[in-house]
């Protein structure tokens, strides 16, 4: 046998050693324990409980949407105001239609208006007229 | 010794039906070999805990969609192996190409021989494909076909990087 036969049937048996050691090391154990805890759960949720959950969702967002916007009643929706204001137009040409009497022209009713200007004075002139009148009586 | 893949298949699909026990057998089969693998590559071995710990919960979703166009233990493989490199790419200290690192790793620590020890140094120093061969053929004991698709090459390939990594620890012994 030849030198490097010496050396090839050395390196091959050191090999073989080296691999039964390298295969006696063994992984932690808690790796499992740390898998463990991510596991998923075992039972899925049945037929009737997947859609309960959604409409139950549906249901909340809406309490919680009543509840942020305050009470009906305090607060008069831009339809319902729409509605009362139509009603008073209409009601004086209803009067009129009933009860035979002078055309009145209906009076609309307007909300006030921020916009709306202050009553102006009256002019000088029919101050002084109505004061010299009334001296005179 | 050679991988079951039948075995590891009927255990991923009862994991698919619900049956997590049958992922736990998955564990218990591959988390050896994954560990030593992680050992010998990020020469550190809490974290090849870490790394074979992140290899299996990646299995946990991987294996939900799995096509079984691959062996499990191909699929365990490769994923190891890019943990791995992301390991080693937060670490700026060390690479996974890098092979002449002077520091005993933790499986030369473990020899029980100054000839083991000095086995598993040079086995570390060669270039990456021979070492991955020894470290799949020689010490981890698997098939020639195995090891080819684990390690995307073909068997012939597997054979011939084996042939030249021995020589090479020939000529450094």
């Amino acid at each position: 046998m030849s030198m490097a036969d010496d050396a090839t049937s050395a390196v091959d048996e050191i090999l073989r050693e080296s691999g039964e050691t390298w295969r006696s090391q063994h992984a932690p154990r808690y790796i499992r324990r740390r898998l463990s805890m991510h596991e998923p759960a075992p039972s899925r949720p049945t037929r009737g409980l997947r859609w309960a959950l959604p409409v139950g969702a549906i249901a909340a967002l809406i309490m919680v949407g009543t509840w942020v916007s305050g009470p009906e009643q305090d607060s008069v929706s831009p339809l319902r105001l729409k509605a009362v204001s139509a009603h008073l137009i209409r009601a004086p040409s209803m009067a009129r239609l009933r009860t035979p009497g002078p055309i009145v022209a209906p009076t609309i009713p307007s909300a006030p208006s921020k916009l709306r200007r202050p009553p102006t004075p009256p002019r000088e002139s029919e101050t002084t007229s109505s004061m010299e009148s009334d001296d005179v009586v | 010794m050679s991988l079951d893949p039948v075995d590891d298949k009927t255990l991923i699909q009862a994991y698919r039906r619900g049956d997590f026990r049958a992922f736990d057998q998955l564990v218990q089969r591959h988390q050896d070999r994954l560990f030593r693998l992680a050992g010998a590559w990020l020469v550190d071995t809490s974290l090849a805990d870490d790394a074979t710990q992140e290899v299996f919960m990646r299995a946990m979703t991987g294996f939900q969609k799995f096509q079984f166009r691959a062996q499990p233990f191909t699929w365990l493989y490769q994923t190891l192996k890019n943990v791995c490199r992301e390991m080693n790419r937060a670490r700026p200290s060390a690479t996974y190409e890098e092979t002449a690192d002077p520091s005993p790793g933790p499986f030369e620590e473990t020899a029980i021989s100054s000839d083991q020890a000095r086995m598993y140094s040079l086995i570390r120093n060669l270039p990456e494909r021979q070492r991955e061969v020894i470290l799949l053929r020689v010490f981890e004991d698997i098939d020639v076909t195995t090891t080819a698709k684990a390690m995307r090459c073909r068997p012939g390939t597997v054979k011939a990087l084996l042939s030249q990594a021995r020589q090479k620890l020939k000529e450094l012994w």
